[in-house]
C-alpha cells in the first residue's frame, strides 16, 4: 500500500479550530500532525510519573482513537480553556492511571474544564458496541481489495463519487453502483456472522 | 434498501442535504421505522469504517515513525564510528599535550641558574655584592636582591649585576623582569655575559609563551656556537618534536 505520510513534514503550526475540522474529516495532514505533536507531551508527563515505556505508548495509542472519537461524538468540543492537547495529554494519563489501577490523580485542571463527560446531544452518533465492532472489523477486512479501497475513500477519506470514479477510471454511475453492491455484501456479511 | 436510499443516507450524514431535504428526512426517520433501522445501521456501518481505518492510519503512522527512528540510527552508524574515533584521537592528543606541556614547562622551571662567583672580600660595594652571591648560592633569592638592588641603582648599566639579578628574576618566576634586564645586557655588546643572556632569554621567552623569539635565540646560540650550544641544541630538538 502506498505510503500517504511520505510528503515532506510541513512545518505549519495548526489551530484548535483547525484541528478539530480536520479530524471530523480525517485530514490525513491533521491526523499526522496530532501524531507527531500531541504524544510528546503525553510521553514526558507520564514518564515523570513513573510509566513504562510499553504502558505509556499503548495509553497514547488509545488517547489517540479516544480523542478522534470522542471529537466526533460531540465529549471534546472547542474550548478556549482547556487546548485539545491539554485535553488528549488529559485522556491519556487517565488511560494509564486506569490500566495501572491507580488511584486516579488529582489534574491541575479542574473537571470541568476538560469536557471529558459534557458530549453535545446534537453530535451524538450512533456507534456499534465493543463486541459488534470485533465482528464488523473481521468482516471488514474479508472484502475484497477494490471494495475496501473504495469505501476507505468514501467513509473515511471523505472523497467524493466523481474523484473515486476517477481514481478507478469508472464512470460516476459505475461508481455509486459498486459502492452500493460492497455495502450490500459488507452488511449480509455481517449479519450472516451475527446470526 | 435500494441505491437511492443508500445515496440520501450518505448524503444526510455528510451534511449534503439542503434544509428542506433535511427536514423531509428526519420526519421519516420518525414515521417509518424501517427506514429508521436501516439508517441506524448505515451510520454504525459509517462510523465502524472510519474507525478500523483510523486504527489503520495510526499504525501505518508509528511503523513509519519507527522506521525513520531506525533509519536514523542506520545513517549516524558509520558517522558513530567516525565520531568515536575522533573522540579518541582528540582524547589521545590530548593525554600527549598534557603530558607535554607540563614536562615542557617543568624542565624549563628546572633550567639550571648560573652557579654564581667566587666572592671576595673587597669595598663596601663588593662586601655587599658577596654577600648577596651567598645568598643566590643558598638559593635565597630574596636576599640576594636584597643585597643587589641597591647596588644597581647606583650601576644601572652593571651587566654582572644586572646578570645575577635576571638570574634572581628566574629563580622566583619573574620572567619579564629577566627579559628586560637581559636585553640590557644585550646592548652591551662587549659584556662577558652576553652569550649566558642569549640562553636565559630563551628560556625566559619560552616561560613567557614566546616560542618564535625562543627559537630565534637558540639558533643563534647554535649557529655562533655560542656558550650553551649544547643546551640550546637539545632544547630545540625538544621542541621541534
Amino acid at each position: 500500500m502506498t505510503n500517504i505520510f511520505s510528503f515532506t513534514r510541513s512545518k505549519k503550526k495548526y489551530s484548535d479550530q483547525e484541528l478539530y475540522q480536520g479530524l471530523l474529516v480525517n485530514k490525513a495532514e491533521i491526523i499526522e500532525y496530532l501524531y507527531r505533536e500531541f504524544p510528546p507531551l503525553a510521553r514526558a508527563l507520564l514518564l515523570r510519573q513513573g510509566g513504562k515505556e510499553e504502558e505509556i505508548e499503548d495509553a497514547i495509542q488509545e488517547g489517540m482513537i479516544a480523542l478522534w472519537k470522542n471529537t466526533r461524538q460531540g465529549k471534546y468540543q472547542l474550548n478556549e480553556k482547556a487546548k485539545m492537547s491539554t485535553y488528549f495529554v488529559e485522556i491519556c494519563k487517565r488511560r494509564w492511571a486506569e490500566k495501572n489501577r491507580k488511584k486516579k490523580k488529582q489534574s491541575s485542571m479542574s473537571i470541568d474544564e476538560i469536557p471529558l463527560l459534557s458530549p453535545n446531544p446534537n453530535a451524538l452518533e450512533l456507534w456499534l458496541k465493543k463486541e459488534e465492532m470485533e465482528k464488523f472489523e473481521t468482516v471488514y477486512q474479508q472484502l475484497n481489495e477494490r471494495c475496501r479501497q473504495m469505501l476507505r475513500r468514501f467513509y473515511y477519506e471523505k472523497e467524493n463519487m466523481k474523484q473515486i470514479a476517477l481514481a478507478f477510471t469508472i464512470t460516476e454511475a459505475t461508481a455509486r453502483n459498486q459502492k452500493y453492491r460492497c455495502i450490500q455484501s459488507l452488511k449480509k456479511a455481517y449479519q450472516s456472522k451475527n446470526h | 434498501m435500494d441505491a437511492s436510499q443508500n445515496e440520501i443516507m450518505d448524503a444526510y450524514l455528510q451534511g449534503h442535504l439542503s434544509q428542506e431535504e433535511r427536514r423531509a428526512f428526519e420526519e421519516r426517520l420518525e414515521q417509518d421505522l424501517e427506514f429508521r433501522n436501516t439508517f441506524e445501521w448505515h451510520q454504525k456501518m459509517s462510523n465502524a469504517i472510519q474507525e478500523i481505518e483510523f486504527r489503520q492510519t495510526l499504525a501505518q503512522l508509528q511503523s513509519s515513525s519507527q522506521q525513520k527512528k531506525e533509519a536514523k540510527i542506520r545513517s549516524w552508524k558509520p558517522l558513530l564510528g567516525i565520531a568515536a574515533a575522533v573522540v579518541f584521537l582528540i582524547g589521545f592528543f590530548w593525554v600527549i599535550y598534557l603530558n607535554q606541556e607540563p614536562s615542557l614547562q617543568k624542565q624549563l622551571a628546572q633550567v639550571e641558574l648560573d652557579p654564581g662567583l667566587p666572592t671576595l672580600l673587597g669595598t663596601s660595594q663588593e662586601v655587599a655584592f658577596g654577600e648577596g652571591m651567598n645568598a643566590y648560592k643558598l638559593q635565597d633569592f630574596e636576599m640576594a636582591k636584597t643585597y643587589w638592588s641597591p647596588l644597581l641603582i647606583a650601576q644601572p648599566a652593571n651587566d654582572t649585576l644586572l646578570f645575577y639579578l635576571a638570574q634572581v628574576d628566574l629563580g622566583t618566576g619573574q620572567n619579564k623582569a629577566a627579559q628586560e634586564k637581559l636585553e640590557q645586557i644585550k646592548a652591551q655588546k662587549e659584556s662577558l655575559f652576553l652569550e649566558k643572556a642569549n640562553w636565559y632569554l630563551a628560556i625566559a621567552a619560552l616561560r613567557l609563551e614566546e616560542p618564535t623569539t625562543a627559537i630565534e635565540l637558540l639558533q643563534q646560540i647554535v649557529d655562533q656556537e655560542e656558550e650553551k650550544r649544547e643546551e640550546a641544541l637539545e632544547l630545540l630538538d625538544y621542541l621541534q618534536e
